[in-house]
């Protein structure tokens, strides 16, 4: 009995420990034959969270370059420029799909698991700064109040996603043509909405785009100059 | 240890994404152009014979129509995809004679690879050669 309660305890202060928020952008698209593996992998990591100390936000960003013979309704050129700003960052000559980028500051073939738990850990070992955001639905309309006090980093800009918590495509055309591909968090519209000063506050009143498969918002904080998340929030309405 | 950190060493290398696998150069020989694509390991071009659908197929053009009106690139292997070393000929058929400071040819291609774990979006390259009278 008493090694019952000693394993509760135990239990309950794991449960207890603050988890670091993470942010996980996936590169990918309908179009692209290696990218499925990568949605598995993006998939198994939102789902079970492997990381005690960790909560992973996922953000699904569909790019439009593989929009050739299958159109992906995901897709966006604001993905595909907001991926070659990261290569600029991490001073790659190009773009690729699928990509995970980590927090801004690791990136890697986004179908690799032992990347991903290196780039976690290295994640981990960064502090961030706290981000509050309340966020409700009403309708089709979304409330949402983002705040961030202290942070005194200049050159940062705070982003607002909302992203579609599951979505399935049966690909009729190209090198996935027959597959059923599952995504998870895919972006819907992800906008800048201001720049970091010394006290950021900012209320939001926004149309929620269509999403069969319920919404999640994410809001974040990336340095300009290095790429780096420092700060980020997630709430699923 | 120095095994050890060579081992972790070739596997992240191994895992390193190749953003330029494939390296073209372009020669000349007796009445054709030789352009030879040097694929890099574990990748795969997607070929002159590709169906529309998918991938784009390789484009081979040549900018200086008023010399070459067209080209027939011939494909060693009429595979879809093609890896390693590949050698397209160019038969060229010039419309006039080579003038005596020489002619400069251009060729634009349009291609996409792939390897086992990644995909390359549409990429662009931009060849030259020059051609001179024969002695």
């Amino acid at each position: 009995m008493k090694l019952l309660i000693a394993i509760c305890i135990a239990a309950l202060a794991a449960s207890a420990q603050p988890r670091t928020p993470i942010l996980l952008e996936l590169f990918t698209s309908e179009g692209c034959s290696s990218c499925p593996p990568a949605d598995r992998l993006v998939e198994s990591l939102d789902k079970q969270q492997p990381f005690a100390n960790a909560e992973l936000i996922v953000l699904g960003e569909h790019v439009d370059y593989w929009d050739g013979a299958w159109k992906d309704r995901f897709s966006s050129s604001a993905h595909t420029r907001r991926q070659w700003e990261f290569a600029r960052h991490f001073g790659l000559s190009g773009v690729y799909t699928p990509q995970l980028v980590v927090d801004g500051q690791s990136e890697f073939v986004g179908s690799n698991g032992p990347d991903a738990k290196i780039a976690i850990q290295k994640a981990l070992a960064s502090q961030k700064h706290p981000l509050s955001l309340t966020a409700t639905a009403l309708g089709n309309k979304l409330k949402a109040t983002i705040s961030i006090s202290g942070l005194g980093s200049k050159g940062a800009t705070v982003f607002l996603a909302l992203a579609e918590n599951q979505a399935e495509s049966k690909v009729t055309r190209g090198e996935n043509a027959g597959h059923l591909l599952k995504h998870v968090a895919i972006v819907r519209t992800l906008q800048s909405i201001g720049e970091i000063t010394n006290d950021f506050r900012k209320d939001l009143d926004l149309n929620l785009p269509a999403a069969s498969g319920g919404l999640r918002v994410v809001a974040f904080v990336q340095d300009r100059s290095t790429g780096r998340i420092l700060a980020i929030a997630q709430v699923k309405l | 240890m120095r095994y050890a950190l060579l081992l972790a060493a070739t596997t992240l290398s191994a895992f390193a994404p190749n953003l330029n696998p494939v390296k073209w150069t372009l020669t000349q020989q007796p009445g054709k152009l030789i352009l030879h694509a040097s694929i890099a390991e574990r990748y795969k071009l997607y070929s002159l014979t590709k169906p529309k659908g998918g991938p784009i197929a390789l484009e081979i053009k040549i900018r200086e129509t008023n010399w070459v009106p067209s080209i027939r690139p011939i494909q060693p292997d009429p595979a879809h995809t093609l890896e390693g070393e590949v050698d397209f000929e160019i038969p060229l058929k010039l419309t006039k004679p080579i003038p005596a400071k020489g002619l400069t040819l251009h060729l634009d291609l349009r291609y996409q690879s792939c390897s086992d774990q990644i995909c390359l979006p549409p990429t662009r390259r931009e060849l030259q050669i020059e051609l001179h009278r024969a002695p």
